[in-house]
């Protein structure tokens, strides 16, 4: 039994190690405004495409820090939606997304606060999620 | 009297016919040379960070009229690139020319020549920095001319470090 506990202590320390970093949510955009209306957060959203190489760049090396990931996940509903799929080619049309990446934070209303793109690090991420938590 | 086998007669015949057929679609030295010096000539609007890609194309006549060049020319903005090849698997896409000419009007004689790429990924290879060219020669079939619409398009995807534009195609009108 101790061997047990032991084993899932492990397992669960080894499994928040890796889990650092932004948790996107699979929820279509008018669920996700619903649910940010509820819980009064804000939403980012990741509008990137397949053959964006900058994209998957700023999501394997910024998207995955532990102080973006912790400060995003406490703030924001966050969502990751291709362009050029679904929904995604609806929201790039209404809300003009023309380059990738193309980083968004929204109110409840869908409410663009804050736009940024390219060029992103960790710390343009952070000033940018409080720009818009300022603005709230 | 010994007899010369059937097939041998239609193997020299065939033999003889694809050697006459690859001299009249050899490209004419002097027009390579008038490619060489007048591809200079073609200027492209100034790339900006808008529009990180710019061209323009022209056509050269061999001076007997019955050979020609389409040149392209590409100036892609600093730090900027499009994508030469990519792998098969690949979601990252590929640079495609395309001209409109009608397929009864010319012969291309060979491939296009494309610029030197730059080894980008293990996915990709790329065009990158400024004035590079795209040339193609072909023959003008006997008592043909080349149409009034006659145009070349360059479909690209370009990126630079930090953010890409999606796919697009820019058409030359060759003859003005």
């Amino acid at each position: 039994m101790k061997k047990h506990i032991v084993l899932c202590l492990t397992l669960f320390t080894i499994s928040t190690g890796i889990a650092q970093g932004i948790t996107f949510t699979n929820s279509s955009l008018e669920a996700t405004l619903t649910k940010a209306s509820e819980d009064n957060k804000l939403i980012f959203i990741d509008c990137y495409t397949v053959w964006c190489s900058p994209c998957k760049k700023l999501a394997a090396e910024v998207f995955t820090q532990k102080n973006v990931g912790d400060f995003y996940n406490k703030n924001f509903i966050n969502l990751k939606i291709d362009m050029e799929k679904g929904e995604g080619l609806e929201i790039a049309q209404y809300y003009k997304v023309n380059s990738y990446p193309t980083l968004l934070i929204l109110n409840s209303e869908g409410e663009v606060l804050e736009r940024f793109g390219g060029g992103t690090d960790a710390d343009k991420m952070l000033k940018k999620g409080q720009q818009a938590l300022d603005k709230q | 009297m010994r007899t010369i086998p059937k097939h041998t007669t239609r193997l020299f015949v065939l033999f003889i016919c694809l050697s006459f057929k690859l001299v009249a679609q050899k490209v004419n030295e002097t027009l390579k040379l008038q490619v060489m010096d007048e591809k200079f000539s073609i200027t492209t609007p100034v790339p900006s960070e808008l529009d990180p890609v710019a061209i323009n194309a022209k056509l050269i006549f061999s001076e007997d009229q019955k050979q020609f060049a389409i040149v392209m020319k590409v100036n892609i903005l600093s730090s900027w690139h499009i994508y030469s090849s990519v792998t098969k698997n690949s979601p990252l896409i590929a640079t495609k020319i395309n001209e409109n000419l009608p397929p009864d009007t010319a012969i291309a004689l060979g491939d296009w020549i494309k610029p030197a790429t730059t080894p980008f990924n293990e996915e990709a290879t790329i065009f990158d920095g400024e004035d590079f060219y795209f040339i193609r020669y072909y023959q003008l079939n006997n008592g043909k001319s080349l149409p009034k619409d006659t145009n070349i398009s360059l479909y690209y995807q370009a990126c630079d470090p930090y953010q890409c534009f999606p796919p697009q195609t820019k058409t030359i009108q060759l003859l003005k």
